[in-house]
């Protein structure tokens, strides 16, 4: 997972819109630095980090919200959507990657990898450990017929994955071409200085 | 794979629900027209045939003269059967209501109710804007004309909340006279209340102690009787479209402004001091009307039936939160506006009935515009004055005060960046602990995610304030709480995956479900796992403990991290 950037520059004695403003452009920088994923499409743990980034920029807004220009607002419903769209994107990839653990044979080194990464923890892997051993269980195995309909269902969710990377994309790209970045800048621009009260 | 932000997924939209084609009249102020309007043809023999007079006064406020008002009420109740029309300008509509009226008795001949969102404008400009004023002035010359077709020989308006509230009230006023020759009378909001209570309670087999609560736009009126007259009433300065323009101003609302429009709400009724908690509830308004035919059209209740269950409404808010107001339109015959307001109208509702202690309610379409022709009947022309109508004594019970959502917006933002963390990471413990209870309980999977959005919304909030926060206690709590999310989160995802396999499950061939089911299986092994993991943790979790560290840690003054945040 994306770790978060220290915030530099912060005064607890200042003004709150101040310090919110320094926090919400930290995190809009964040979430460009992995836009540079957004055309590859398997890029499947840095599209992840991107929505991570999202996130924390939308809960940033949210959080301020009393203490930032009204205009912000639009960009939090933007950033939902961003989150929404690669959320599914990453449900599919989670899926697709069970999937393909459920149709390995049970001592492949495949499994054994996804095993030996999932017990590094949460940084390591997407997949917890207890869900990687829950579905290579050698007590649990697919038959014949069950590994026919998980390669079916497999075949599904990469179809999807297009589709919801398509539409991620789209919508990325609209939000570049309405100058999404400089319209939140000039915005949080406004609470640059000490606000007078 | 859908991933619902929405927390009320249990209410799901049945399948074979057609669309209902929206019959939108177009007024000629452009707005549209709800589906209200009902029409009996009168009989021109049961009505005088004396020209229509308009009546009303613009200042309800003159002190009665008791002598004359009982004398009047006397002589309304030897009268006969008269034709009238009572027109009420309201927050979000505006309606009329045509019948033939006796003291005790009214045979409605037809009505009609526009939306035009007068309270919008309202709560936007101070005023009512020049689009408002002429959507109001269009469709009541369009109101005189149905009048007069039906040979009213009266025609009494009253104006509600969004009028009173509006800077301009008096010239908007003076333009509807002058426009279109009716007098309208701004009402206050405990007469509203006395008028609700006779319009809503006329007719209907009742207890002799009931309540009436009738949710408006821009207000709402709640009224106890006992032995059938009215013993204690309020008006309250929230409604439907209030509560849309305050919190739930996303289409669909979010979850994070339902929750605070839940709190807001929760937090005003507890300030409200009903003495006694009426036996039983009638709802009027337009938002009650709609919830009951959605409930209707959705969960095929029973179609003559005027009752609503705290189900039935949770079914119905379960809709509102997952569709936007335009599919709301188009699956259930609303107008759009009419239906960006309705999941305030719900909220109210149900907060009310909790506050209330009411399981199930009963929806009338009588309310004000009822109110004012029995009224009428009952008292003549000093109707308004009438003790039974302008209610001013100690019956009337204390309004809570409102927050003031701007001058806390100008009071917060000179607030340091240290007293505004020291105010917001307790209230977010808070909210976050408040879900342990209902999620040990396992009665809905959704608690888990509501529980498990307010760890994340805790998280962000911490990350966000962790400069203003003294290092060791904020660790702690910070671990503890990144803890729980992570176990939520585990079973959580779990849910979703299990929902998402199983909505493919029913679209896919007989012949690869049993990989599927295999699949399901498999991860039910594994949320069962985690759902222990889970209730072991929360067993044990120190709500105390937490809110203490969080306090501990914030400070309001004194340098603390001063570094920024790391999480």
């Amino acid at each position: 997972m994306a770790k978060a950037r220290p915030i530099k520059g912060l005064d607890i004695q200042a003004p709150t819109s101040q310090n919110a403003g320094i926090i919400a452009r930290t995190r809009l920088e964040e979430l460009y630095e992995w836009s540079k994923y957004v055309d590859t499409p398997y890029a499947v743990r840095e599209l992840h980090n991107l929505r991570i980034t999202a996130k924390r920029l939308r809960y940033t807004l949210e959080i301020f919200e009393d203490y930032l220009p009204r205009e912000c607002k639009a960009a939090v419903d933007e950033l939902q959507q961003l989150q929404d769209e690669l959320g599914v994107l990453h449900d599919n990839d989670v899926l697709i990657a069970l999937l393909r653990l459920c149709l390995a044979n049970q001592d492949s080194p495949l499994n054994n990898k996804a095993l030996a990464v999932s017990q590094k923890g949460a940084g390591k892997s997407f997949l917890p450990q207890e869900l990687v051993e829950a579905l290579v269980d050698p007590k649990a195995t697919p038959t014949a017929e069950q590994r026919y309909g998980l390669e079916q269902f497999l075949r599904k969710q990469e179809e999807e994955r297009a589709e919801h990377y398509q539409a991620f994309r789209q919508h990325w790209y609209r939000l570049q071409e309405q100058e999404f970045r400089q319209h939140l800048v000039e915005a949080l621009d406004k609470v640059r200085e000490p606000v007078a009260v | 794979m859908t991933r619902q932000r929405n927390s009320t997924r249990r209410g799901k939209v049945p399948k074979q629900e057609q669309a209902v084609e929206l019959q939108e009249q177009t007024a000629q102020a452009g707005q549209p027209v709800e589906l209200q309007e009902s029409a009996k043809q009168p009989d021109p023999t049961a009505v005088q045939q004396e020209p229509a007079t308009q009546s009303g006064q613009q200042e309800p406020t003159t002190q009665p003269d008791p002598t004359a008002v009982q004398q009047e009420s006397e002589s309304a109740t030897e009268a006969k059967m008269m034709t009238c029309a009572a027109i009420d300008i309201g927050s979000n509509s505006t309606e009329v209501t045509i019948a033939q009226c006796t003291p005790h008795h009214l045979d409605i001949l037809q009505e009609q109710s526009r939306m035009i969102r007068l309270g919008e404008s309202v709560k936007e400009t101070g005023e009512i804007t020049p689009d408002k004023r002429d959507a109001v002035i269009a469709t009541v010359r369009q109101y005189l004309d149905m009048a007069k077709q039906n040979n009213a020989e009266r025609v009494l308006a009253v104006a509600t909340q969004a009028t009173r509230e509006a800077r301009n009230r008096d010239s908007f006023l003076e333009d509807i006279q002058r426009e279109t020759g009716q007098v309208v009378n701004l009402i206050s909001g405990n007469v509203e209340a006395a008028l609700t209570y006779h319009g809503a309670t006329c007719g209907l087999d009742i207890p002799s102690d009931v309540g009436v609560l009738d949710v408006g736009g821009n207000s709402t009126e709640l009224v106890t009787a006992h032995d059938n007259h009215i013993a204690w009433l309020v008006s309250l300065p929230i409604g439907s479209g209030w509560l849309h323009d305050n919190y739930l101003t996303s289409n669909p609302p979010k979850e994070d402004e339902i929750e605070d429009a839940q709190e807001f709400l929760h937090d005003y009724l507890q300030a409200l001091r009903v003495p006694e908690l009426p036996p039983a509830l009638i709802v009027t308004g337009s938002s009650a009307k709609e919830l009951l035919k959605i409930c209707k059209q959705a969960l095929h209740t029973e179609e003559g039936s005027s009752t609503m269950t705290r189900q039935d409404l949770v079914a119905c808010q379960g809709l509102l939160h997952s569709l936007s107001a335009q599919e709301i339109a188009q699956r259930y015959g609303q107008t759009r506006e009419r239906a960006r307001v309705l999941p305030g109208g719900a909220l109210l509702i149900l907060e009310m009935m909790n506050y209330l202690h009411q399981d199930e309610i009963r929806v009338t379409d009588r309310g004000v515009p009822e109110g004012v022709l029995l009224a009428n009947a009952r008292y003549g022309d000093k109707w308004l004055d009438h003790e039974e109508v302008k209610v001013e004594d100690e019956r009337v019970g204390q309004v809570p005060a409102l927050p003031n959502k701007e001058s806390t917006q100008v009071q917060r933002s000179g607030e340091t960046f240290a007293e505004s963390g020291h105010e917001e990471l307790p209230r977010r413990v808070k909210k976050f602990v408040e879900w342990r209870s209902k999620v040990l309980k396992h009665e809905d999977v959704e608690d888990v995610h509501k529980m498990r959005v307010a760890s994340r919304r805790l998280r962000a909030t911490m990350d966000a304030y962790e400069a203003t926060c003294k290092p060791k206690p904020f660790t702690k709590a910070y671990s503890s709480v990144k803890e729980a999310a992570d176990l939520l989160g585990r079973v959580r995802d779990a849910d979703v995956m299990l929902q998402h396999i199983q909505e493919q499950e029913e679209q896919t061939p007989t012949a690869e479900q049993a990989g599927m089911q295999w699949l399901v299986e498999r991860l039910q092994f594994y949320r069962k796992e985690q759902v222990r993991a889970l209730d072991r943790f929360l067993q044990n979790f120190d709500d105390a403990a937490l809110q203490q560290q969080v306090e501990t840690s914030s400070t309001k003054g004194v340098s603390a991290h001063g570094k920024g945040q790391t999480h």
